[in-house]
């Protein structure tokens, strides 16, 4: 959108006006679309549950999958995973699949080897600077950029202005508990 | 008392304060009071071993009650009675300690200067703010720089957002949903309670035998270990509802209410990138027990709520090239 102001409206430039279209075009499409979306990885049916042909509750049901059944989540569309097992894929709820941890929580470094594609073990960080614990426990207080932060104040109308613009418009709902059947934690 | 130490008005109120509360708890006796708080309520207060679960059912349930003012905390109360604090007094401590903290994290991580950049996540976290029960908190929401991929919720209001972070986003929803998730934990006030039971039981014992010229340091020294609980993190309970709120107030400002998902998925593929997310890591649950807490927890109104806002691509259309 912010590409529209480029071109000035006093000028008639088809050629430039049609340029500018494209590049709009080409920028905004690939956000339309449904995104391939990363590997989502190995994983496996969290409870007995259907595997379906579309991602809708609706859909017809493709297969039904016992608890603990292997398989892949290929992606995701809002509350549904594509998913591959070995006798077919389908469409499952998210909530009734449960995807292999990608981390190795306890040590905080991702060198599992979790067998999905692009994921192997941790390359080293050297080059680019992380952040520990040790970092934040042991920094001295700035505050110098404590003040920049305070008058970097955005006022509520501000904020409202910016979503309307956006075409956000505000919903009702409500806060919602802790699922009550959850499963217990890996560990 | 505490009037007293507020009405210096000095440069060093926020320091007179906090050793003004700690000396209260001194006085007031809170050392006998400590008994009744739970393990599960003083999570880390052990160390890294109550990281790991085992309590973990048992506080989902206790934490589960709506967001707001949190009178039902048995610590809160109990602070409140040994400082003898009003409600206001009470923000006002937590804008103090967050103040605080904040000087010191930003000690670390500086913000980045790019004001275009600044003013965007700023507006799109203010206008999620207000759709919470904390609307007057000085709401102050900050792109940091730092490679890693985290995000930190300050007492008070001030959440910072690390540009690895920004970088691994594709739209606004997704900024808007770990902007709530970070202002769901202001608001339940997570690390702000944990700061508080933390200051019981270390400020009491540094202070006392601590000879008045001692005592500045130790206020200092209290802020440091504020700000350790802010690298340390909080209970699993308290990222899993801090997951629930977040998509719930994202929600309200007209995002989609599948965004953290996204941004979960987005978190889990940077394990064996090379992106530093171990911090992040090593005081959350897993991304994927993230994704699968809140996939159990949804209901149908959010459910309708899962459509990409029509201010999806505004995040991309600036900063992305």
């Amino acid at each position: 959108m912010v590409k529209l102001k480029i071109s000035s409206p006093g000028k008639s430039s088809g050629k430039a006006s049609y340029i500018v279209n494209l590049a709009i075009i080409f920028f905004t499409v690939p956000l339309l679309l449904p995104r391939p979306a990363i590997a989502l990885g190995p994983g496996e049916a969290a409870k007995n549950t259907v595997m379906r042909l579309a991602p809708e509750a609706a859909a017809d049901e493709v297969a039904k999958l016992k608890q603990g059944l292997k398989l892949t989540a290929i992606e995701r569309r809002g509350f549904w995973y594509r998913v591959e097992t070995e006798g077919g894929g389908g469409w499952v709820k998210l909530s009734d699949v449960k995807l292999a941890s990608s981390e190795s929580a306890g040590a905080g470094l991702a060198a599992m080897a979790t067998g999905r594609g692009a994921t192997g073990n941790v390359v080293s960080t050297s080059g680019t600077r992380g952040l520990s614990a040790e970092d934040l426990s042991g920094a001295k207080p700035d505050e110098a950029a404590l003040a920049q932060v305070q008058s970097m104040a955005i006022s509520p109308e501000e904020a409202a202005k910016y979503a309307d613009e956006g075409g956000l418009s505000p919903r009702q709902l409500e806060y919602v508990s802790a699922p009550t059947t959850r499963k217990k934690g890996r560990k | 008392m505490l009037k007293l130490f507020r009405a210096s008005g000095s440069r060093f109120s926020h320091k007179r304060l906090l050793l003004g509360v700690i000396l209260g708890f001194l006085m007031g006796g809170g050392a006998l009071s400590l008994a009744p708080v739970s393990v599960a309520q003083v999570p880390d207060l052990g160390g890294l071993g109550g990281m790991l679960g085992k309590k973990d059912k048992k506080s989902v349930e206790q934490s589960d009650k709506p967001a707001g003012p949190d009178s039902s905390n048995p610590a809160g109360a109990m602070f409140g009675i040994v400082g003898e604090m009003t409600k206001e007094e009470s923000v006002e401590e937590e804008l103090e300690v967050g103040r605080g903290v904040a000087a010191n994290m930003l000690g670390a991580l500086k913000p980045v200067p790019d004001k275009k950049l600044q003013a965007y996540v700023g507006k799109v976290g203010m206008n999620i703010a207000v759709q919470g029960e904390r609307k007057d908190l000085p709401w102050r929401f900050v792109v940091v720089d730092s490679v890693a991929i985290n995000a930190f919720a300050l007492p008070g209001g001030i959440v910072l957002i690390t540009q690895g972070l920004f970088d691994l986003l594709e739209t606004e929803d997704e900024l808007a949903a770990v902007l709530g998730h970070e202002i769901a934990h202001v608001q339940r006030k997570h690390h702000f309670n944990v700061v508080k039971q933390q200051k019981m039981v270390g400020g009491m014992t540094a202070m006392a035998g601590a000879a008045i010229e001692q005592q500045n340091s130790l206020v200092s020294g209290f802020i440091s270990r504020a700000t350790e609980v802010m690298a340390r993190g909080l209970d699993k309970s308290a990222e899993y509802e801090a997951d629930r709120d977040g998509i719930v107030l994202a929600s309200r400002a007209g995002y989609d209410s599948t965004a953290m998902f996204g941004v979960l998925e987005k978190i889990s593929a940077s394990a064996g990138s090379g992106k530093d997310a171990s911090l992040l890591f090593s005081t959350h649950p897993s991304a994927e027990e993230r994704i699968s807490a809140l996939g159990s927890a949804m209901t149908a109104p959010l459910e309708d709520a899962a459509v990409l806002s029509p201010s999806a691509s505004r995040l991309a259309a600036q900063f992305r090239r």
